[in-house]
């Protein structure tokens, strides 16, 4: 195995070992050898992710682990790889996904989850954290490249702002150029038709296949 | 004690400045500025001893519904967004109406005490409960159990609650309705649910505190670490609650699903969430607060053995604990489906449990040696006096399990969820729940109606 090959099988079991400073060293040490940042993701760290993803998949591992090596491996794309990819080209995935939990809500456990899977399966993700407006999930998208807009709603008072979402979206000239998908447990599949929304997923398992669906990327 | 030390090392974050200066002012440490309260051991021994071990509400005839020990009070399930539809068996979205419906049809079960919604899919969304307030005071004269998405409906909701009892002051007095509000796992006391409970509070009506703690997400995979959770944020509540009202009437406890390891769903009919239901009851017993348990969901999405297992283990488990008040009636595929058929299926096995729990008499009559020695060797007992008199204490009569042999089975084939649905067509065919006099009717009306204005204006 020559040196480069090395480092990113390094990179690849500090994922699947799931200790974020090992993580964190392992990367580094591959930028410090002139790997180029959308190498150290393929070739390391999505393939440290996809090693787990398909002992989950076998039932030989389960949620915790998915997440246990998909939270720090984020973590290691924001805030080291990210920055390094401003520098070069773009970072290569199946595309960005905005997520947030709606305004006035702050019920964030689904949608991190939702976060961690749709790292875990490819996609870039913009994670806006908690009681969002709509605007900011539409401004979000115009800055961006999103290809998904996913919101988030735990309560019945609060679920209107992804309809929110949807009209602003529209408003910015955004509704024909981003999918939207909703979920949380006052959401529904009607709800989001009634709305003018793309998807409805039911567990962060499932959103991640409706995503792929949604942006006709093969399983 | 665990749950000490995590309100005293941890803390809770407050979000709400009211709050936050009466536990400062008690002698909680709080830091104002990140909103952090870290509370004393004997501040919350305080609210345990001022909140009442037992209170009672009301149903709308006045009679009296003791939450406390010595008795497991039953309620309805809340939150579904679906219903199984009764011709078709397939879930569609819940509709008023079905909140009428189900109100009629829990007001003529035997061992469900209390009334509580569906999420109703077909009328003005941020007036939902509002609604469901209205379908449950009209249809039943057993009191609503009513959780407010929001202070504003809260408050409309008691409006109607008063106007129903005949005032506020009646309403404090005999409560007909029966508050909720919700910490936020892990240990967060959210402005907006705090803002629900001062509605109640200041008006000294009866509360419930209930966590909603996802095993393994939000709350610690262990048993015992998700009980030490959950009691750390209900009794801060509780104290919340007491500070603002010494003595106000208050339950708590969880409604504790496990986060599923392969599909990460929130599911309800685990065996671990018993084992929470049934340590919190014991825990809450220990601190003299009524306790709270959510029973009876299964995670089918039909109706099948999966649903009758479930029942069966996350109802006995809390109940045999000592759980004072549950609720979870008619709730399948995660609480998310509300099914009629459910209902009636709940029912029965409540007759069943609560036989159980009775348990074994032991006295000069139950242990029957003189109806043994009358008998004799090789005689029988069904022409005995002991027989029929010990009969009404010893037996259940279920409703709609099977007794029949097979060859009667066969003329029908009916299976549990046939012989439900069939039950539940009768019951909604001829029972008529005592109507709500015409005026409080009407009032009710306005009260909605103001508030559609409202919230149209908005």
């Amino acid at each position: 195995m020559s040196e480069k090959e090395n480092a990113l099988e390094q990179i690849s079991r500090a994922v699947q070992g799931y200790d974020e400073a090992t993580i964190f060293s392992a990367v580094k040490a591959g930028l410090s050898m002139d790997i180029e940042p959308g190498e150290i993701i393929e070739k390391g760290i999505a393939k440290g992710l996809r090693i787990v993803g398909e002992k989950f998949e076998r039932g030989e591992m389960f949620l915790v682990d998915l997440i246990s090596a998909a939270e720090p491996a984020q973590k290691a794309v924001r805030e080291i790889l990210e920055p390094e990819f401003k520098k070069t080209k773009g970072m290569k995935t199946l595309g960005q996904v905005i997520l947030g939990t709606v305004h006035g809500d702050i019920h964030n456990i689904g949608k991190n989850i939702v976060s961690s899977m749709f790292f875990a399966a490819g996609f870039q993700v913009l994670d806006l954290g908690e009681d969002v407006p709509a605007e900011k999930f539409a401004s979000t998208a115009n800055e961006s490249k999103a290809a998904i807009v996913g919101a988030s709603a735990l309560l019945t008072t609060t679920i209107e702002g992804q309809k929110e979402i949807v009209e602003s979206l529209k408003a910015s000239g955004l509704r024909d150029k981003v999918k939207t998908m909703f979920g949380g447990a006052p959401c529904t599949p009607e709800w989001v038709r009634q709305i003018g929304g793309d998807a409805y997923a039911m567990n962060a398992m499932e959103a991640v296949k409706v995503a792929k669906q949604l942006l006709n990327i093969k399983e | 004690m665990a749950t000490m030390e995590v309100l005293e090392r941890v803390g809770v974050l407050v979000e709400d400045n009211e709050a936050l200066d009466l536990l400062s002012s008690a002698g909680a440490m709080v830091d104002k500025q990140k909103g952090r309260a870290r509370i004393p051991e004997y501040l919350v021994k305080d609210a345990c001893r001022k909140a009442p071990s037992s209170f009672d509400i009301y149903t709308r005839d006045m009679k009296k519904i003791r939450i406390g020990p010595g008795k497991t009070t039953i309620s309805f399930g809340a939150g579904a967004t679906y219903v199984l539809d009764l011709k078709t068996g397939d879930p569609r979205p819940a509709t008023k109406n079905d909140v009428e419906q189900l109100a009629r049809l829990t007001d003529a079960m035997e061992h469900i005490e209390l009334c509580m919604s569906p999420i109703i899919q077909d009328v003005t969304r941020s007036l939902v409960d509002v609604h469901s307030a209205e379908a449950m005071m009209c249809n039943s004269t057993k009191p609503p159990w009513v959780c407010p998405g929001d202070a504003r409906q809260a408050r409309y909701i008691i409006e109607m609650g008063s106007a129903v009892a005949g005032g506020l002051e009646e309403l404090q007095k005999k409560p007909i309705i029966l508050g909720l509000a919700s910490p936020n796992s892990p240990l967060r006391l959210a402005s907006h649910d705090l803002q629900i409970a001062k509605e109640f509070v200041s008006r000294k009506l009866p509360i419930t505190f209930i966590n909603c703690p996802n095993n393994a997400a939000t709350s610690p995979i262990s048993i015992a670490g998700t009980i030490v959770q959950t009691l750390a944020e209900c009794l801060s509540m509780v104290l919340v609650a007491q500070l603002m009202n010494p003595g106000n009437p208050v339950a708590a406890g969880p409604s504790p699903p496990i986060t599923d390891m392969k599909t990460a769903t929130a599911c309800f009919g685990a065996p671990e969430c018993a084992l929470v239901t049934a340590g919190s009851a014991q825990m809450m017993r220990y601190y003299n607060i009524p306790s709270y348990a959510s029973i009876t969901s299964s995670d089918s999405i039909g109706i099948d053995a999966q649903t009758g297992y479930e029942i069966a283990w996350t109802a006995q488990l809390p109940m045999m604990a000592g759980i004072n008040l549950v609720n979870g009636i008619g709730l399948i595929a995660f609480c998310e489906i509300s099914s009629y058929e459910k209902v009636v299926i709940d029912n029965e096995v409540f007759g069943g449990l609560k036989r159980i729990l009775r348990g074994i008499e032991v006295s000069d009559a139950s242990l029957a040696v003189d109806a043994i020695e009358a008998v004799g060797p090789a005689g029988h007992y069904l022409s005995q006096k002991h027989t029929r008199e010990q009969l009404p204490k010893e037996r259940w009569f279920p409703k709609i399990s099977n007794r029949l042999s097979i060859a009667e089975w066969k003329k029908e084939k009916a299976d549990l969820w046939q012989r439900a649905r069939r039950e539940v067509l009768s019951i909604l065919e001829t029972h008529q729940p005592k109507p709500l006099e015409k005026e409080k009717r009407e009032r009710i009306r306005e009260i909605v109606n103001e508030a559609e204005r409202a919230a149209a204006r908005s």
